[in-house]
């Protein structure tokens, strides 16, 4: 085991070690996750970024066990020292059914569709016993809590009645009805408005904070990811590149991946020529041998394309970059001359 | 990945594009016994052992032997020499069927998508209507107006078959015809005719050929009903559905060759057309 | 000053079917809209959804037709939406579109340069060789190589397709591009080639952009000029860059305020469980 996997003191709540994920494609077994690395401590929020294809979705897919038939994979998935890939049926069970929580995307997908709010927030308290009355107090109050007003109107009404900013945050509360220890939230927003958006994260984090809930936020958006998260781990082809505190991970990015994409989301303060990543993200199984960023980075040396880089501390930070050291605090992404032209004077106000 | 992602990611055993990437054994029985039937219709000359029509009443109504492996029929003609003969005219009446049908049913729809408004739903309601007319019905309605043959059915059945058509790709051009790409075409002024040709009909090809293919199969199912109640193809041509009629008396007095021959035809190359049919149109979902 | 494109009181209402519950009504997308955009400038129509900018992108392309309000080019009311085969092949040529998702916008069974070719044939009396040369010139102009020119969109990235469906779009060589959240559907690395490649775009040709887009960053290093649309209204409108750095409607604030950027927090509204 990796030094830097064990902080010192408690157990992380979640502990994932060198995973590695294949899945059959046409028959032949794909590689989807090469190497990924982090933890979660108790009440601690990851926030795992990446763009399309780095494979953020499927490591919580293997954090809740929901893989398709003939997925392989390789190394540890540990949730409080419990091997998630090695529960067996019931065990699995009681760690979907009380200790984890998902929220996802489209909500309306997670949803039955011809069964009401209420009955769709009281199943679960209801299979567990709970009277009907009682669980439909608890239902209202989580509603209410979620900064739904009119709780027991919405309790009657039907997902389609409902937006989608309402709906996930009817998603946020029935994940707080079963009191889990480890909330997984996967692109929650991003098929919602800014502003809805806004609401809905300043919910999902004031309930987490509430409760002390462990939270992996996947997200491609990194200003998003880092203002609700107390760590980030920045993901592409299937690996984590590099770990950090949010706090400063602005200032202190050191794999070039982090950095350009930091450069390359467009500011609504100033205009500059951004700074554009040649080419396109990769899936995991089309990378090379070496470094998965490789043939992006504007750095790469021969090693770079021969050599795997393995996730090591450098600074406060876990990175996979063999020039780490050397790059430190001079990856500097120059941009174009040429942005000025956005305030050419041929226009006239509107 | 976006491949990955696609997939229904379940502990579930298979998925639908799990199973595509399997030898579908169906599939290819379909296929193949498809492309016999075909090869034997045009090939019949070269293949059978006897001519179709020769009568021998010296050898009539033999059970199998090595001469006549189905035996031979009431008038003593070459039973197996017949099926394979058989297949000329009982496939050209649903080849010609499905072509007219096809032809005026993709046209229909996507013509009614394309101008839309009352076209659109003048089209729909009389595609409705002749919906709910039985195809059998239809034939035997026009047999009794232009007499028996292979084409009046035929003729009715195309008739008949073309709202079954023009229904599946009417849906199915409605959805291309929304997308920002037939847009794009409209705003870069390519001419209405041209986009429907060009455009929105390769891209729904897939779907008419998987219909196409099932018509086939019930098309062949309708006129060998025709046949077999003595309102198609007359006597003494061979076709399936006729020898299953022609079959009967022998068929009663303990000699099934003749009936069981052209049945079972008529049965393994329905099926086959229905599977293959099937087959394609997922395919074509798939893709969509 | 000169003006390309004009709207003047621009209104769209939808005839809304009743639904469970809902009686039938109408909806209005868009209400009263005006504005005008310079040749060669760059407007940006910025809102969420439901503002109705997407509505007003595709009345200016002609998808769509007005309820009431006028739309010029060059001071000329645009002709009609079904027009005859002249006036279409010459709107044709002033104005074309780029759509959100790249995975639709381009027909599955044609290869990128058989799709530029097409639009070349349809418009202009040219030999093979000069269409040849115009589509080489095209898919250089926006990154593609003649591998992917002789692909179909499905080998190809969204980013990719999104390169192919502006070649195509620039092929007629239109004085105004719409561009209808042409960037939203990208990867952060991929979209900021492509804003780039916009820019660039738009000085090499001088064609002017109507840009639609929910995103404020993106809108910031795209246009000179911005209109903020909410619930079918224009609520503010002005330069860019002063809309951006000093909004005065509250809407727009609001806005901008939701946007994550390095130190932000989200934060709870007061009314937040009223709205539907």
């Amino acid at each position: 085991m990796n030094s830097w996997l064990n902080p010192p003191g408690a157990d992380p709540l979640v502990r994932v070690s060198h995973l590695r994920l294949d899945i059959p494609v046409r028959g032949e077994p794909r590689r989807v996750l090469h190497d990924v690395s982090f933890e979660v401590g108790a009440g601690e929020a990851l926030g795992l970024v990446g763009e399309s294809g780095s494979g953020k979705s499927m490591t919580t897919r293997v954090l809740m066990r929901l893989l398709p038939h003939g997925a392989a994979t390789d190394g540890d998935v540990l949730f409080d020292g419990t091997s998630v890939t090695g529960m067996d049926r019931r065990a699995l069970r009681r760690y979907r059914s009380s200790e984890v929580a998902m929220i996802y995307q489209d909500p309306r997908a997670a949803i039955n569709p011809v069964s009401t709010v209420g009955a769709f927030l009281t199943e679960a308290l209801r299979e567990a016993k709970v009277s009907r009355k009682e669980a439909e107090e608890r239902a209202v109050a989580l509603l209410r809590e979620v900064g739904i007003t009119d709780a027991p109107r919405r309790m009657r009404q039907y997902p389609h009645q409902l937006s989608g900013g309402l709906l996930q945050r009817v998603m946020i509360a029935s994940a707080m009805l079963t009191k889990p220890r480890l909330l997984i939230a996967d692109e929650p927003t991003t098929a919602l408005d800014v502003t809805t958006q806004e609401e809905v994260m300043a919910i999902l984090d004031e309930q987490r904070r509430e409760r002390g809930l462990a939270l992996v936020f996947i997200t491609h958006d990194l200003d998003l990811a880092a203002a609700v998260t107390d760590r980030i781990a920045v993901m592409y082809a299937g690996t984590v590149l590099e770990t950090a505190a949010s706090a400063n991970l602005h200032e202190t990015a050191l794999h070039p991946y982090t950095v350009g994409l930091l450069a390359s989301r467009p500011s609504t303060v100033d205009v500059k020529r951004l700074w554009a990543i040649p080419g396109r993200p990769v899936s995991a199984f089309e990378a090379g041998p070496g470094c998965v960023f490789a043939d992006r980075c504007p750095f790469a040396q021969d090693r770079c394309g021969t050599e795997r880089p393995a996730l090591r501390t450098v600074d406060d930070h876990q990175v996979a970059c063999h020039r780490a050291e050397e790059l430190r605090g001079r990856i500097t992404y120059e941009t174009g001359g040429d942005a000025d032209r956005a305030h050419d004077e041929q226009t006239e106000p509107v | 990945m976006t491949a990955v992602t696609s997939t229904p990611v379940t502990a579930a055993p298979s998925s639908r594009l799990r199973r595509w990437r399997k030898v579908d054994p169906v599939l290819i029985l379909s296929v193949l016994w498809c492309a016999l039937t075909v090869l034997v219709a045009v090939a019949a000359p070269l293949l059978a052992p006897y001519d179709p029509s020769q009568t021998d009443i010296l050898a009539a109504a033999q059970g199998p032997s090595a001469q006549h492996w189905f035996g031979t029929d009431a008038v003593g003609r070459d039973i197996f020499s017949r099926v394979l003969y058989g297949a000329r005219l009982s496939l050209l009446g649903p080849a010609l069927v499905v072509v007219i049908a096809t032809t005026a049913g993709t046209t229909l729809a996507i013509a009614a998508v394309w101008f839309g408004g009352w076209f659109d739903r003048v089209l729909t309601r009389v595609l409705d209507i002749a919906f709910a007319f039985p195809p059998l019905l239809l034939a035997v309605l026009s047999v009794v107006l232009f007499g028996p043959g292979l084409t009046a059915p035929v003729v009715a059945l195309a008739v008949a078959y073309t709202p079954y058509i023009a229904r599946v790709v009417r849906s199915a051009a409605l959805r291309e015809r929304h997308l920002p790409y037939i847009e794009s075409c409209t705003l870069a002024g390519l001419s209405g005719p041209r986009i429907c040709v060009r455009h929105i009909l390769p891209n729904v090809l897939p779907l008419v050929r998987a219909q196409a293919v099932t018509s086939l199969g019930s098309s062949l199912l309708d006129l060998g009903a025709i046949s077999f109640v003595g309102l198609g193809i007359q006597p003494p041509n061979a076709e399936w559905g006729l020898m299953v009629s022609d079959g009967r008396t022998a068929l009663l007095n303990g000699s099934p060759q003749e009936s069981l021959a052209a049945g079972f035809m008529i049965i393994i190359t329905v099926v086959a057309f229905n599977m293959l049919g099937e087959r394609l149109a997922e395919r074509a979902e798939v893709r969509a | 000053m000169s003006e390309l494109l004009g709207l003047e009181n621009l209104r769209k209402v939808f005839p809304v079917r009743a639904a469970a519950g809902e009686p039938a009504g109408e909806l209005v997308a868009v209400d009263d809209v005006s504005f005008t955009l310079p040749p060669g400038g760059s407007l940006a129509v910025v809102g969420e959804s439901g503002s109705g900018k997407t509505t007003v992108a595709r009345m200016v392309a002609g998808l769509e037709t007005p309820t009431s309000g006028r739309i010029t080019l060059d001071g000329e009311p645009r002709e009609a939406a079904r027009a005859g085969r002249g006036a279409r092949k010459a709107r044709a040529r002033q104005i074309q579109m780029v759509f959100q998702d790249p995975y639709t916008s381009l027909d599955a069974k044609q290869t990128i340069e058989a799709a530029i070719e097409e639009l070349l044939r349809a418009h202009f009396d040219w030999d093979a060789d000069r269409r040849r040369e115009r589509v080489a010139q095209l898919l250089a102009q926006v990154g593609l190589d003649k591998r992917q020119g002789g692909a179909r969109p499905r080998a190809l990235s969204g980013g990719q397709r999104q390169r192919a469906a502006i070649a195509r779009a620039l092929a007629l060589e239109p004085r105004l591009l719409i561009l209808d959240e042409a960037v939203a559907a990208l990867d952060v690395s991929v979209q900021a080639q492509i804003i780039n490649l916009l820019a660039d775009l738009r000085a090499e040709t001088g064609v002017a952009y109507l840009f639609i887009s929910h995103d404020l960053g993106v809108v910031r290093q795209i246009s000179d000029d911005c209109v903020v649309m909410h619930r079918g209204r224009v609520v503010e409108a002005g330069r860019t860059t002063t809309v951006l750095d000093d909004p005065q409607d509250p809407y727009t604030r609001r806005l901008l305020s939701a946007v994550p950027r390095p130190g932000w927090v989200p934060r709870r509204r007061a009314t937040s469980g009223a709205s539907a």
